[in-house]
């Protein structure tokens, strides 16, 4: 069967099957920034954005998104420039094996769309999807906290 | 396995009154997609509901209507549940993770039927109805007697579950929802416990207590509620009271937890919370 969807703004339409799990089609597309982690929802490192809102791609059939919008890490950049997010993230040195990376950020963007002035306690809710088996939960909070502020132009 | 995306309910009730061979419906999926892939369950037809007008909030007169696709996430932040069922609100915050509460429905997480669920102890303590729907009309079942066992319900298999709906709660209504699981995040309950009551001069008057985790639905603490409104509410009544709520769970080991330290934390749970109601409304 064939699907139709927005990826990264571009409408794209892909061959699949029913039984699909979004997380194979997505990588197998090459969006790799979609990480397999645990495959059953815990992990949080294949997450994606879904009509704006944060979902998990290991949860979704791919025919379930059709006609539908999707965000991935590699949305993000724009002509070769980092995203401010991305910036803090490198700047505040929150990237240690780099494998949550991609879906912490995507946390940290549909947080702080919604919320520029996030406090300490709601990062730790926006993130608590995502685990990060380096425990750099810390350096994470504060890239996030910065990338607030620049988002803010507050930097 | 064969996938039907009907649109309206008379497409779904129809396709469902007339399909042989086992049937599931996907609505948020994130159960039903990790045991499709697990392996535990295979399904021969498949139905996405997911575009059928169900996702709503009502409110009609005294009345709330949920409709059964609202996400876990729109039931969190809703304002009208914050205000007339602010329980379910807290309840529905605690579930899962944000990628799991934007996903999730509360259709799902009532019609999956586990013990765990954290809807449900607030919907027992709402006097929730669940209104089914087949081909020929619908039906309301009280949320109590919906569930038949650990993962099973009344619904017959051409039935689809539409809406929840319950009287609002009044201003003077206290309440508590209390989870315990491994951490705060994505952890499935190893006991949950709902209060709802009123106190009116230092007593407890129409309390309703549901427990999660601990027997193999959600059940009413009813013993424990009578008890709690027979005396006074002081430390006496409280300490007794979370002794009697022992005695009403039935609860099993699990790869969760076990079953002792499931029954005493059922206690510890009901004690921790009437001592902060406690606290709350006599500032002595």
């Amino acid at each position: 069967m064939l699907i139709e969807v927005t990826i990264n703004g571009i409408l794209k339409s892909f061959e699949t099957s029913p039984g699909e799990i979004l997380l194979d089609l997505l990588r197998r597309e090459g969006y790799k920034s979609v990480k397999r982690g645990c495959e059953t929802g815990e992990c949080g490192a294949c997450s994606i954005i879904l009509d704006g809102k944060l979902a998990k791609s290991c949860l979704l059939f791919a025919p379930q998104v059709s006609g539908h919008e999707i965000v991935t890490l590699e949305g993000m950049e724009s002509f070769s420039k980092l995203h401010p997010i991305q910036r803090a993230f490198l700047d505040e040195g929150a990237v240690q094996c780099g494998f949550c990376t991609p879906g912490m950020i995507l946390a940290a963007k549909t947080l702080l769309e919604g919320n520029p002035h996030p406090m300490e306690e709601e990062i730790k809710e926006a993130i608590s999807g995502n685990l990060c088996r380096c425990t750099g939960y810390i350096k994470i909070i504060r890239a996030i906290k910065k990338a607030g502020e620049i988002l803010k132009g507050n930097v | 396995m064969k996938v039907y995306s009907p649109e309206t309910i008379e497409e779904t009730t129809k396709i469902l009154g007339k399909l042989k061979g086992n049937v599931h419906l996907l609505a948020g999926g994130t159960d039903l997609v990790v045991k499709v892939k697990e392996g535990t369950v295979l399904p021969e037809n498949l139905i996405n509901i997911r575009k059928l007008p169900l996702d709503y909030i009502k409110e009609e007169g005294n009345q709330l209507r949920i409709g059964a696709l609202t996400s876990i996430e729109t039931i969190h932040r809703s304002k009208p549940i914050r205000t007339y069922a602010p329980i379910l609100s807290d309840a529905a915050g605690k579930m899962g993770s944000p990628q799991i509460r934007n996903l999730a429905t509360i259709g799902g997480n009532i019609a999956n039927a586990s013990p765990a669920a954290d809807t449900v102890p607030p919907l027992f303590v709402l006097n929730a109805q669940i209104v089914l729907k087949d081909q020929k009309g619908s039906r309301v079942i009280p949320i109590e007697k919906f569930f038949s066992g650990p993962g099973e319900n009344v619904m017959r298999r051409d039935e689809i579950l539409m809406e929840i709906t319950f009287r609002k709660c009044a201003q003077s209504d206290e309440w508590f929802f209390s989870k315990l699981g491994q951490r705060k995040a994505l952890a499935i309950s190893k006991v949950s416990l709902a209060f709802r009551g009123k106190v009116n001069q230092n007593r407890l008057t129409d309390v309703s207590i549901a427990l999660g985790a601990v027997a193999p639905t959600v059940i009413y603490a009813q013993r424990t509620a009578r008890f709690l409104e027979s005396k006074t509410f002081d430390s006496a009544l409280i300490d007794e009271a979370s002794r009697i709520i022992q005695e009403e769970a039935s609860p099993i080991s699990d790869i969760r937890s076990t079953s002792e330290y499931r029954r005493r934390m059922v206690g510890a749970l009901l004690k921790q919370g009437l001592w902060e109601l406690k606290a709350g409304v006599s500032p002595d």
